[in-house]
């Protein structure tokens, strides 16, 4: 047996190298043990392979002029030809003369979310007012007629990038009260609403979106009184929101799911009537369990419109298509490809973060 | 056991039945779970219920502000007999203040908040009423400091200090408490049992259910003590304590008691 002795005074000593700073990471993570310095040489080796291609193509090799001919001179992108045509990728058939309507639009959008993200303005009842009053706003402006004085610019002349936010923003805010009030008839016991919901929601799930498109754009307008025509843009809304509902439905019904008994019981033992101890207690929590899927839902909202070409709108994916087939810029599909995933992806990106910046910033149970 | 009792707390001979139970049975499906019950009470009395788990007890004060349904017998609180009229049982429910076990404060809300969600999504009270309300009913419970903050940043304590001042400023007529210190860390049960003491004095009708027998004896006017549904023995609380009627209430207090 050996003797302890309690030692005293043992003076505070640095981290051995290895465990901190720069080369503690590198070789903790990338080097050691030997079969990890394999895999940062593969990896390596991987992405570079990828990317060298992909980087002699977009910048090396590119060109940026405008001339297609001295484009063809060049074995890369031909960047003039997004210079040349994205007026045309961001509002479509649009005409050019009114295209500043959009562009209004856009802006007042623009200056809203950033009121919107100064804290001290959030709160503001003039902000709230504003936002209200914004969708009819960018309407009038984008459509033009009636009190605006305005040259009516038809939905059948909307396009592009300008078309795909539309369709994502109103399907998503239509979408999403239609889906809480399906999810929270699908957790209630009332003898109609519950198997209304629990059906409706079974039926849309089960089909694919493409099919509820053209069902929307077909056999909509069949069960419409005659001489009275849908828009389009209309139609195709009417089938995603169904769609999207559906699936959002599902996700809001899981939160709910997620608020133990003891809230319900809670607000039931104030007083509280059904709508005030939904509205005031339970979606509150149950929203904020089910952001993630939510914004899951939004993203695949935003990507799906890209289907609506199917029912003749000239969405961003459509743009593509069209612009690659005028005669002057023929062929340069990979060009316009690249240029709307990177919009694509902008969209969902900024999407993305917001959801986690509302993570974050909502009080959880669990804090 | 199952006739009608008799108050027999004098002090509060003359005062109004506020809640009449009579003929109470309730079922969870083929399970008898309450039978036969028949209780009185009347205004600042304060009964305490004790008796074994599973016994029914909860079952029994959540039939009272209508969290379960009852299948025969006749309900009245405060002169509103509880049916199926939803508009009846939110009235009732307004009048009878509830504090749980587990609290159930509402974790996405202030402690403020909380306090003032009853006074202005119930009473439409105007906020700045409600607030002040809340503040006062805070400072009662000696949380005034921590009002902004949220529920999962308490002690358990704490927070059930708050769900009590959540129920009061409803200003109800009737508090219920269903074993409001089982779930708390033995340190912070003193905390709260003050806190419902001070109530008492005050003259809040109030039916608790808990095994604190040290703050029964103390608040206490009538005991009632339930076995398998029923309820077995209803006495004044000095009766209870020194000279319990029926053996199994005699065995419940021996084995509490020697503890
Ligand atoms: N929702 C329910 N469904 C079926 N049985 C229940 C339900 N709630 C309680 N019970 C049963 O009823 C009995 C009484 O429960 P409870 O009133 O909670 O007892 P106590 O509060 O005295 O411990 C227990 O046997 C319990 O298992
Ligand atoms: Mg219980």
């Amino acid at each position: 047996m050996s003797e302890y002795t309690p030692s005293q005074n043992i003076p505070d000593r640095q981290p051995p190298a290895t465990s901190v700073g720069i080369i503690g990471w590198v070789c903790k993570n990338l080097l050691c043990p030997w079969y990890n310095a394999v895999l940062t040489i593969v990896s390596c080796w991987a992405i570079w392979s990828a990317v060298a291609p992909f980087w002699e193509w977009a910048v090396t090799n590119a060109s940026i002029s405008l001339d297609p001919e001295v484009a063809k001179q060049h074995t890369g992108a031909a960047w003039g030809f997004i210079r040349d045509m994205w007026p045309v990728f961001m509002t479509g058939v649009y005409p050019a003369e009114e295209r500043w309507r959009p562009l209004i639009a856009l802006c007042i959008v623009v200056v809203l979310v950033s009121l919107s993200l100064v804290a001290s303005y959030r709160r503001s009842r003039w902000l709230k007012i504003l936002w209200f009053v914004s969708p009819i706003v960018v309407f009038a402006l984008v459509y033009g007629g009636g009190i605006t004085g305005l040259p009516v610019v038809g939905t059948h002349y909307w396009g592009g990038l300008m078309l795909t936010i539309m369709l994502s923003i109103v399907a998503m805010l239509a979408a999403f009260p239609i889906s809480v009030l399906l999810a929270l008839g699908r957790t209630s016991d009332m003898p109609i609403a519950k198997p209304f919901c629990v059906a409706y929601i079974e039926l849309i799930r089960g089909v694919p979106l493409i099919t509820l498109l053209f069902m929307a754009s077909v056999v909509l307008p069949l069960f419409l009184p005659a001489g009275m025509e849908l828009d389009k843009v209309l139609r195709a809304l009417v089938g995603i929101t169904m769609f999207f509902s559906a699936y959002l439905a599902e996700n809001i019904r899981g939160g709910l799911q997620g608020i133990s008994k003891g809230q319900y019981e809670a607000a039931d033992a104030l007083g509280m009537s059904y709508w005030k101890k939904t509205i005031v207690v339970i979606l509150p929590q149950a929203l904020r369990i089910v952001i993630p899927p939510m914004v899951n839902n939004f993203i695949g909202i935003l990507k799906d419109t890209s289907l609506v070409g199917i029912v003749g709108l000239v969405d961003l994916l459509q743009i593509a298509f069209a612009t690659t087939s005028n005669p002057k810029w023929f062929g340069r599909l990979e060009e316009a490809y690249v240029f709307i995933a990177f919009w694509y992806w902008i969209l969902c990106y900024a999407l993305s973060s917001y959801s986690q910046y509302l993570e974050r910033k909502m009080p959880s149970a669990s804090k | 056991m199952t006739t009608a009792h008799i108050n027999t707390a004098t002090h509060l001979g003359d005062s109004p039945v506020v809640i009449d139970i009579q003929g109470l049975n309730k079922w969870y499906g083929q399970f008898h779970v309450l039978k036969e019950i028949n209780l009185q009470i009347r205004q600042q009395e304060k009964v305490v219920i004790c008796g074994p788990s599973g016994s029914g007890k909860s079952t029994l004060i959540r039939t009272i502000n209508r969290l379960e349904e009852h299948q025969e017998g006749r309900i009245v609180v405060d002169d509103e007999p509880l049916t199926n009229d939803v508009k009846q049982i939110e009235r009732v429910r307004r009048e009878v203040g509830m504090v749980f076990q587990q609290f159930n404060l509402f974790p996405h809300m202030t402690i403020l908040d909380n306090v003032i969600s009853g006074p202005i999504h119930v009473r439409n009270m105007p906020r700045k009423q409600a607030v002040d309300l809340a503040h006062s009913y805070l400072k009662r419970v000696g949380i005034a400091e921590q009002a902004n903050k949220y529920p999962g940043q308490l002690s358990g304590g704490q927070q059930q200090r708050v769900a009590i001042a959540r129920a009061l400023a409803m200003q109800p007529k009737i508090m219920l408490f269903d074993e409001p210190t089982s779930a708390l860390d033995p340190e912070m049960i003193k905390e709260v049992l003050d806190v419902m003491r001070e109530l008492a004095e005050q003259g809040m009708t109030m039916i608790c259910v808990t095994h604190e027998m040290g703050f029964a004896r103390e608040v206490a006017d009538t005991m009632v003590f339930m076995d398998k549904g029923q309820i077995v023995e209803y006495a004044p609380v000095k009766e209870f304590f020194t000279a319990p009627k029926e053996e199994r209430s005699r065995m419940f207090l021996e084995q509490i008691l020697n503890h």
